[in-house]
């Protein structure tokens, strides 16, 4: 994941010594086995109940039984059952009832019952321990393979607060690599599709005015929204504080972006695009962030000012409110904040830093930058010296990342031309794109 | 030091004694868990013949077996005796169960005070070999 982590490799059997967990095993298995025989008794008064039903109800039909009757320990003599219709029933704790046959087979009935539902609760016990038993095992053959507990830290401390609480929720070792692969999946994806669109926009912006853009994304959209909800949700569950930070920032940061002017008039359509994608919802906190953070750099990515400007129509707009004004008026680069926010995971911050140190600078949220201090601290050094914070800070980020780059300057040439078209129109897969920007940019 | 070989053993005395303690308040617990379950099981069974008690008409006629003898008794009087005895062997669990809170708290304060004389064996015996 990050260079430089710090892991901890350690086998599962260390974790989970195998002598422990078959010790487990056959606990569990014992309980399991007296369960059984405890099941096996119940049921052995069930078919007796109903044996004895059916016996009840034939007696009465005849007016006498010859039987041969048990006399002593050995010995038996012929005799009859007379009074074949009265029952002395035992009730239990030594209280008997005299009742008819009916009645007896009434209460033999009634007994069946709850013998078939102390049957029913013990089967359930039973596969519970099973489960248990089944789990035991697995783990005990895991541990005798020498399967082996990755954990690594992430480099940025949000990060680390991110994976702390990610392998601790999750807890077994497969879950911490499997995580991280999920979320490099997923990052892949989206970068993925927001290359598609990029691509696409290119072609509308080249084409046509925004509206296009629009069209064509809309059906993206809807996948798109998919990945960037998760993307979004990834994002916005790693960096709550981002997003609360950014309901702080918007009313901060507004005023830095009212400084600062967007280049890219793509931006703005871009983010009208955002302001229908559910998305833009879910990352308007991160991008009210990145928007007011990014004031004052230079947006690369005319998807981002789009983006911003969508974002204040788009719902996201409601949510941030009077922020969404500020954010048209502003065109700053918003990328390099997004893209902070949505690599937080496993990319480092060093591309968005720069940028955010600046926009720290220049701003004061209050409180709520829990990632912003961190990322600043990072990019301290590399603040100062950014001509092209944006360029460079994206570069910083993964492959994928890289990529976009090659695709950025063309795209945002283009855009500015359907700058005036796309602000009007709103589409949501730019959220996609936006990332894919701001990968891109790095 | 000639002093701590003493104070090891005596520890260890302790720790001999901390523990049959240990063990003792341990049966204590499985007995009480025994006589738990057995209760449980007869208030079950009382609690399905007042059912049926009450299931039954008025004229009808209910035997106790009393030994080897099956004595005529009062519907009412079966009633009342069934549910006196529920009631004792309700009395009866709580009170086990109060009692086995506290054989609880007592073992668990007793398997500190052995794992803490443990240790500190282990720390002298550690510090008598080194020199």
């Amino acid at each position: 994941m990050g260079d430089g982590a710090k892991g901890t490799v350690t086998p599962l059997g260390s974790l989970f010594p195998p002598e422990e967990v078959q010790k487990a095993t056959k606990r569990v298995e014992e309980a399991i086995a007296e369960r059984q025989s405890e099941l096996g008794r119940l049921q052995g008064f069930v078919s007796d109940n109903t044996a004895l039903i059916q016996f009840v109800r034939s007696l009465p039909n005849e007016l006498s039984h010859d039987i041969m009757v048990p006399f002593g320990g050995a010995a038996f003599f012929p005799g009859c059952l007379v009074h074949t219709n009265e029952f002395l029933v035992l009730l239990g704790e030594g209280y008997y009832a005299e009742r008819s046959a009916k009645q007896t087979v009434d209460i033999l009935q009634r007994r069946g019952k709850v013998l078939e539902a102390k049957v029913e609760s013990l089967k359930a016990t039973m596969m519970d321990l099973e489960a248990q038993a089944k789990f035991f095992n697995s783990t005990a053959e895991e541990a005798a393979e020498g399967l082996v507990e990755i954990r690594e830290e992430y480099i940025e401390k949000s990060e680390q607060d991110i994976s702390g609480s990610g392998p601790n929720s999750l807890g077994s070792s497969k879950t911490d690599n499997l995580q991280k692969a999920d979320e490099d999946e997923e990052f892949a994806r989206i970068m993925a599709r927001i290359e598609e669109l990029e691509k696409e926009e290119e072609l509308e912006n080249g084409n046509t005015s925004g509206d296009d853009d629009k069209d064509i994304l809309s059906p993206q959209q809807v996948g798109d929204e998919d990945e960037d909800g998760e993307a979004g949700d990834e994002v916005e569950d790693a960096e709550t504080s981002y997003s609360f930070s950014s309901s702080a920032h918007k009313q901060e940061t507004s005023e830095s972006r009212l400084g600062h002017k967007s280049s890219d008039p793509v931006q703005k359509s871009r983010g009208q695009e955002m302001s229908s994608s559910i998305i833009s919802k879910q990352i308007g906190g991160i991008y009210e962030q990145q928007l007011t953070d990014q004031s004052s750099l230079q947006s690369n990515d005319p998807a981002q000012k789009s983006r911003s400007r969508e974002m204040s129509s788009s719902i996201v707009s409601k949510q941030i409110g009077g922020i969404s004004e500020q954010q048209s008026t502003d065109q700053s680069s918003l990328q390099i904040g997004l893209e902070m926010q949505f690599i937080p995971h496993a990319h480092s911050f060093s591309n968005s830093k720069p940028s955010i140190s600046n926009e720290k600078s220049g701003t004061s949220p209050s409180g709520a930058q829990f990632s912003f201090p961190t990322i600043e601290d990072s990019s301290n050094g590399i603040a100062s010296g950014n001509s092209n914070p944006v360029s460079s800070g994206r570069k910083a980020f993964t492959g994928s990342i890289v990529e976009h780059d090659v695709g950025l300057p063309p795209i945002q040439s283009v855009k500015n031309t359907t700058n005036q078209t796309q602000s009007a129109s709103s589409s949501s897969p730019k959220p996609v794109s936006r990332f894919k920007m701001q990968r891109g940019n790095r | 030091m000639a002093s701590s070989p003493a104070v090891v053993r005596e520890l260890q005395r302790d720790l001999e004694n901390q523990a049959n303690a240990l063990s003792k308040i341990q049966k204590d617990i499985a007995k009480n868990h025994q006589v738990r379950k057995q209760y449980t099981i007869q208030l079950g069974e009382n609690e399905l013949v007042l059912k049926e008690l009450e299931l039954l008409k008025e004229d009808s006629n209910v035997y106790k077996l009393i030994g080897p003898v099956l004595v005529k008794q009062d519907l009412a009087e079966a009633n009342a005796n069934v549910r006196k005895r529920i009631e004792y062997i309700s009395a009866e669990l709580k009170r086990l169960d109060g009692t086995l809170q506290d054989l609880e708290d007592k073992q668990n304060s007793k398997k500190e005070s052995v794992l803490k004389l443990q240790q500190k064996i282990q720390t002298l015996q550690a510090g008598k070999s080194k020199p």
